[in-house]
Parts: C-alpha cells; structure tokens; sequence
C-alpha cells in the first residue's frame, strides 16, 4: 500500500512542474538559511576534547561578600583568588589540577635576529599539560619543583617557535620574553583546542586565540608579567593579586570515576565551611562542581549577534512554511477532481490523507536537496567573517540528517492546511460537476 | 474597476487573505528598514575624510620594554622613515579617522568664559608636518610654524596653537574666519586657533548625529611614545607595497625595543573598520531578498489557487459578455488590493523594527520614503507573480461554464 502511494506520489509530483518547483525551492530557500545559521551554532557549542571532556572539572567558589555579585556586571564565582586556588593546589584531592591565567608579552629570540612580537599565552602551574593531553612535539612540561623554583622556562606552541627561531632544533633555546630570558623546554604540536575552553573569557575571543606560549605561574608572578582577562576585586585596599580579595585565576581538575568526583565535591564543600568559619566574609552558597561542557555553557560562547541571526533564520523559516503552503494549496486543490473519484469509489478520508502526506513528504525530501545547497552557499559565506568562529563552523553528518528531518517537518506542517481542505472535498457533488 | 465583488470573492477566503496580508506586512516592512540602514552604511563607507586617502601609510607600533625620554627616539624614527625613497612625508601621531580616538572638550572663548557650553571634539596630536602628511586642506590661515611643536608631557601640555574643522569654527565661533580666537580645551588649557581646514572626519563616525562627525581639532603635541602612530605619505604611482615594507624595516632598525602591529595603507584601514558592517549588511540584503523571493512564490501559488477554484465563475463572466482584458484586470487588481491592504498594516511593524535597530545598531527614525519603497518592491513582485494565473485565467473559454453544467 506504502509503496502504491509513493509511486502515485512520484508521479504526481512530475505534474504541474513549475508549482513542483516553486515548492521545493521555498523549502530548500527556509530549510538552508535555518539549518545554516543552526549548525554555525552547532559548531560553536562543539566538544574541544572528546576523549577528556567527561573527567575534567571546574569547580566554583564565590569568594565575594554579600551583595558584590548583584552589584557588578561580572560574577566572581567564575574565577579564583590566588589564595583559594593556591589551597586547592596544595591540598592535591584530584589526579591532576592546575590553576592558570592568560598573559600577553612581546617575545623575541635572545640572538637578536628575529624583530620582537606581541603574542598570547597562559601563566600556568605543572599538571596542566598531562591534565589536558597537550600534545608534545618534543621537549616536555615542567615539574611542581620548577613552578616552586620559580623556573625561567618557557612551552612553545610550533608556530610561535617556528616564527621566532626559524626551523632549527627548538628546545633548549633561549627566548627573551619582556626581556628577560627563558629556556624552551618544550614544544606543542600546535595545540588549538577551540574553543578555549580552560580560559576565563567568553564570546568570540574564546575561537580566535591560540596560546603560544605557557610558562611557570610563579615566575610570572615574580616577573611581574602583565596578565589578561577580567579581574574582580571588593577588598579595601589596593587590589592585591595575590591575595583572597581578587578573583582572577582559573582552575582547573580531572576526576576520573564517579566516586572521585563525589569525593572531591565533599572536599570541596569540608573546605568552604572552615573557610566560612575561619571568618571571610563570604557569600553562603555551596560550592559547586561544573563538567567541561557546562562550564562552557557558562562562558556564553555564541555571541548575541549570532543568537539574533538564529532566530531571525528561524521566523524565516516560518514564512517560506506558509508561502510553500499557499503553493501547496494550488497544487492539492488542481487534483479536485482525482480526489472526488477516489472517493467516491470508497476510500476514506485517511487514504487521501495519507496520499497527500506521503507526497508533501516526498517534496520535503526533495526540498531537503535545495536545503542542503543552500547551507552549504550560507556557510561559505559565515567563513568569510570576520570573527573568530568563523574557522570553527562546519556540516557534519548530525547537521545532515537534521536538514533532511527539518525539510520533512517543515513540508507536513505547510501540507496540514491545504490536505485538510481537499479531504472535505464531497465525492458526490464534484462527480456531478465533471 | 469597482472593487466591490473583489472584496465580496476574498470575503470567502478570510483565512487565507489573512496570512497573505500579514506576509505582505512583515515584507514590506523589512524591505524598508534594510533599505534604510543599506543607505546609512553606505554613505557612512563613502563619507569622506578630509584626508588625503591615496597616498597615505599608517604604522601602528607599540614600545616594550621601558626606558625614559622617548621624544628624541621618535625624532630619530620619523627621520629614518623620511629617509626612505618614495615618502614625502611623515609625522607621529596618536588618532587618526577610523583608528584610535581622543576624545576631549573644547569650548569658545565668545560665548562663555566658565565654559559650561563646551562640545565633544576629536583631538588629532601630531608631530611637525602633520598637516601635510594627512593632506588636509587649508580653507583659512596657516599651518603651524616650527616653533609651535610640543612635547605631550605628563601633567598637562600647552599647545599655544590649534587647527580646527571648518564645522567646529562655525559651531563654537559661529564663522568660517575664527583665525585669531581662542579655544578652551579640556584642563583649563587654551589655544590659539591659527588655521581652518575644510575637513577632518572624527575616528568613530556616527551616523545618528552626523552633524558633529567633523568637531576635530589638530594640536601641535608630539604624542606620548607608548603606542606611537606613524602616519606616512607616499609619493604618488609608487611602489606602495615597497615603500610600505622599507619603512617597517627602517623602524625595526631604528628602534629594536618597538614592536610593529600592523602597516596599513588607509583604504585597508576603511576596509577592516567597516567589515562587521558590510557582515551585517550582507546577512540584511540576503534576508530582505529572501523573503521577496518566497512572498513572491506564496502570491503565485494563492493566484493560481484562486483562479483554479473559479474556472467556472470565469466562464459565466466570460459568456455573458466579459472579455480577456477583463478577467486578466480583475485578477491583478485583486492582487493589488490584497498586497496594498499588506502595505498599509505594514507601517506599524516597520516602525516596531525600526526602534529594535534604533537602539542596537544606532540608527535613527525612519524616513517615511523607504516605506515606499518596500511598497514598491511588494507591488511590482506581487503583480509579476499573480501575472501568470491572471494570463491563464484569462485564456478560460467562455464555453467552459455551459460544459460544466
């Protein structure tokens, strides 16, 4: 029976060409500006590290007094002080955790022969790069002694290295860094995990910037180099970055079983209550544990521009829906008489119905064709802006089935109205009139 | 045509009438508004600057590393800049149109000496020859003498001369011939006003007070050497590329401890400046014209919809005496009728969009005139589209009516 109707359906779908057409364009014009500017978002809240995602944390204390977070456009909870994050650090509960915070130097090779550049790069504490897999092109990380020692050692991204130094052997070379000098002891296979997820900062930065260089959190801090991001602050006096009065870092821990992560939310809950008793003014919220892909919801990385594009591509979908059904309703109601017949000879209004269902399905499909091209063109056209995110959309196979699925969705709902109306043709009257 | 039994025939379709309309509407009124800001932006890209645009080079640079008295570097670095072939000129600066902005308070000397009616100017430092450099027109007195440079030092500096847009003298002095008058500058600070030029767009333009992007002022001040502005002109038809990169080097040469952002001739400067806007303007056009396209397709398909369901009706107008044109007439003008009740709803919603764009992309009050041209656009698309199904509805044979009974 199924494959009766799709046969009639083909068939039908081959008379009156251009409606045909016109409807399959409609669809196709409404399904790929919608599907484009869904996948732009669908990439943008993609997975940065599919095999580690689900062992790394971030958890979160608000360390501000009462009524600070109300008070200011950035929430404190999101990052740490130094000296919250120094005692989780040192009390080591998870496998691996790290604290950092995003610095920007000029960089130039100690021999003097490359010109100096402004470059972005991450303050951070040992276990980073085991804790988030950074893979290593040779050389390695540093050791918990080295962040103690204050270490002048630098990691180097590839391309930062190639830049500076040329293609040479890299690691053991000197690099002036704000003048000073500091040994590479390694370098990263050009790691650019996208978005940034371990950074503080959201919206577009977050897909533009790869780190080129890490190094010692401590020697930054000794060095005074400058640091990037917010920072909030609400003690009396000058704001210290070294103290409880200003949240600044981020930190980060990887929990591998369920158990663990129970227990380092424990930890963490033990570690706030004497906090609050030994006296900090503080907020009395929990503390909270946050995996990789929530802190990213956090972070808001689709920008507002792009949000107001979705649902502008969305209603547009809506009028191509009701304009296809208008065309859907010429196309049904050219088929008067085909209708009256059937009926008449005995089938029932759901046969019709489901004729025309299969059919308007069909034009969803072929709908879904145009759709595809369509976002194909508009995807094209998001990769040439200029905005960070740009590099990271793309189609995959999930977008492709949506397209279709959505294609189909959208053929049925314009197909509601016109099918409903020919379904009351009456078999008798119409017969009479032929 | 009387549009009586027009409207007595669409009576029976309320619903579908209905959404048409709102289809028209929603149309129209996006037609409007995308025209609209389609003609802020493309006069806010075509504006002219005063400058002169051809030949000129902007080297952004910023120090690293610290170390005292830069002024005498600067010198050094300009110099090495001049050195190379194919400059005419060059000058150290801290603004410049579509770059970085310093933005204070000026007020004349006329109207009040407390200075509570000032206004908010641009401020252009610039080291000796900045006015040749930039091409500004003179359109009264004369440029600054060598005398007349500053250092911009800690603790306020004393510039004794300025250069001001022809726009501001007339606002602040209330005459195109201010020479000899005194400006009151942010800080108790006052100047001399030695010279008129004919124009200097502000760094950030702004298309909804469009008036005041030309309150600009030149100072006479070597600008603080921390982020150091190189404005270059080249020699007309030469080798820009070249100059440009010759230049680059000479700098680094000169001044290891200054990293070089970005060198860029001033159409690359308007180009990056307005690319979030020419995105936007894109996303706009291809909105606008999609919904056209598609309203256009749902006004085909009603039409052909409406003339199958009264091939009968048609026949009978036909036999009793109504000719081709007629049946064709009727038909448009239903359409029009249909699209122009769409026009009307859609002054409101133009409006309602338009206060959306008013307060996040800056613009102003829409002109009534781009509502008619999203009418016009919604006409003529409405009228080709019902075209087709009024020809085929024309070409009903008056016999039809007869056979059917």
């Amino acid at each position: 029976m199924l494959a009766y109707y799709i046969d009639i359906a083909a068939k039908n779908l081959k008379k009156s060409r251009v409606l045909t057409a016109l409807i399959i364009a409609a669809l196709g014009l409404g399904v790929g500006c919608s599907m484009t500017m869904i996948s732009v978002v669908h990439s943008m809240s993609g997975d940065p590290l599919p095999l580690r995602s689900a062992q790394l944390f971030y958890p979160q204390l608000d360390p501000s007094p009462p009524g600070f977070a109300q008070a200011s456009d950035s929430n404190p909870a999101e990052n740490f002080t130094w000296f919250d994050a120094k005692n989780l650090l040192d009390a080591h509960r998870a496998e691996k955790q790290a604290m950092m915070a995003g610095g920007r130097v000029s960089v130039r090779a100690e021999d003097g022969r490359s010109k100096a550049s402004e470059v972005r790069g991450r303050y951070v504490t040992s276990e980073f790069f085991e804790m988030f897999g950074s893979p290593f092109a040779s050389g390695q990380g540093w050791s918990a002694e080295q962040d103690g020692n204050r270490a002048r050692i630098v990691v180097l991204n590839k391309r930062l290295a190639q830049k500076v130094f040329g293609d040479a052997e890299y690691v053991g070379r000197n690099l002036l860094i704000n003048e000073t000098t500091y040994r590479v002891v390694g370098i990263l296979d050009d790691w650019h995990p996208q978005p940034l997820f371990y950074g503080g900062t959201g919206g577009d930065s977050a897909f533009k910037n790869a780190d080129d260089f890490f190094l010692p959190l401590n020697t930054a801090m000794e060095q005074k180099l400058p640091v990037t991001g917010g920072m909030a602050c609400w003690g009396r006096g000058a704001a210290d970055r070294l103290g409880s009065d200003c949240a600044w870092l981020q930190f980060w821990v990887q929990l591998s079983t369920p158990e663990r992560v129970a227990a380092y939310q424990e930890f963490l809950a033990n570690y706030w209550r004497e906090q609050r008793m030994s006296g900090r003014a503080m907020m009395t919220e929990d503390p909270k544990l946050y995996t990789l892909m929530q802190r990213l919801d956090q972070l808001r990385l689709v920008p507002p521009e792009v949000a107001l594009q979705l649902w502008l591509s969305l209603a547009f979908l809506a009028v191509c829906i009701f304009n296809t059904s208008s065309l859907m309703f010429a196309k049904f109601l050219g088929r008067r008489d085909e209708v009256c017949i059937r009926r008449a000879m005995g089938a029932s209004r759901t046969n019709i119905l489901s004729q025309f269902g299969i059919e308007s399905a069909l034009l969803g499909v072929a709908g879904a064709s145009i759709g595809f091209a369509v976002a194909l063109m508009g995807l094209w056209l998001v990769k040439q802006r200029p905005d960070g995110y740009a590099a990271v959309v793309g189609m995959d196979t999930v977008m492709l089935l949506s397209t279709i699925t959505l294609s189909v969705i959208a053929a049925m709902i314009s197909a509601l109205v016109p099918a409903w109306r020919i379904c009351r043709v009456e078999p008798a009257l119409q017969l009479n009139l032929m | 045509m009387h549009p009586g039994p027009i409207l007595a025939s669409l009576s029976r379709h309320k619903l579908t009438v209905a959404m048409l309309v709102l289809d028209v509407m929603l149309t129209c009124a996006v037609i409007a508004n995308v025209a609209y800001i389609f003609s802020l932006k493309a006069a806010a890209m075509n504006q002219r600057t005063g400058l002169d645009e051809a030949g000129l080079v902007i080297v952004e640079t910023e120090k690293i590393g610290g170390a005292q008295d830069e002024f005498p570097r600067q010198q050094e670095n300009i110099t090495a800049i001049k050195s190379v072939p194919g400059v005419r000129n060059a000058a150290a600066l801290a603004a410049f149109p579509f770059g970085n902005d310093l933005v204070t308070k000026a007020g004349s000397d006329a109207n009040d000496p407390q200075g509570l009616h000032t206004v908010s100017v641009s401020a252009f430092y610039g080291t000796q020859g900045v006015v040749d450099t930039l091409g500004l027109k003179l359109a009264a007195g004369r440029d600054f003498l060598p005398e007349e440079y500053v250092r911009d030092e800690d603790g306020g500096s004393g510039a004794a001369a300025v250069v001001v847009t022809r726009a501001l003298a007339q606002k602040l002095f209330r005459t195109d011939r201010p020479v000899g008058r005194y400006l009151y500058l942010d800080g108790g600070r006052s100047a001399r006003v030695v010279g008129v030029v004919e124009k200097l767009l502000r760094p950030n333009p702004t298309a909804a007070r469009a008036e005041e992007n030309d309150y600009s002022i030149v100072l006479p001040i070597a600008p603080k050497t921390g982020s150091a502005v190189y404005a270059i002109a080249v020699q007309p038809s030469a080798d820009t590329a070249g100059i440009v990169n010759a230049c680059v080097e000479a700098l680094a040469r000169n001044d290891r401890e200054r990293v070089v952002g970005a060198a860029r001739t001033f159409a690359e400067i308007k180009d990056d400046f307005f690319r979030r806007d020419r995105v936007a303007l894109q996303f706009f056009l291809a909105a606008a014209s999609g919904l056209l396209i598609v309203t256009a397709a749902g006004v085909f398909g009603l039409a052909s919809f409406w003339v199958q369901q009264r091939r009968r009706s048609i026949g009978i107008r036909r036999a009793v005496g109504a000719n081709r044109k007629d049946i064709l007439k009727y038909f448009l003008a239903e359409n029009f009728l249909i699209v122009s009740l769409g026009i009307a709803a859609s002054v409101l919603v133009a409006y309602v969009i338009n206060s959306f764009a008013m307060r996040y992309y800056g613009t102003g009050r829409l002109p009534p005139h781009f509502l008619i041209v999203g009418a016009c656009a919604v006409w003529i698309a409405g009228q080709a589209a019902a075209l087709v199904p009024a020809i085929k509805a024309a070409a009903i044979p008056p016999g039809l009516a007869a056979r059917a009974r």
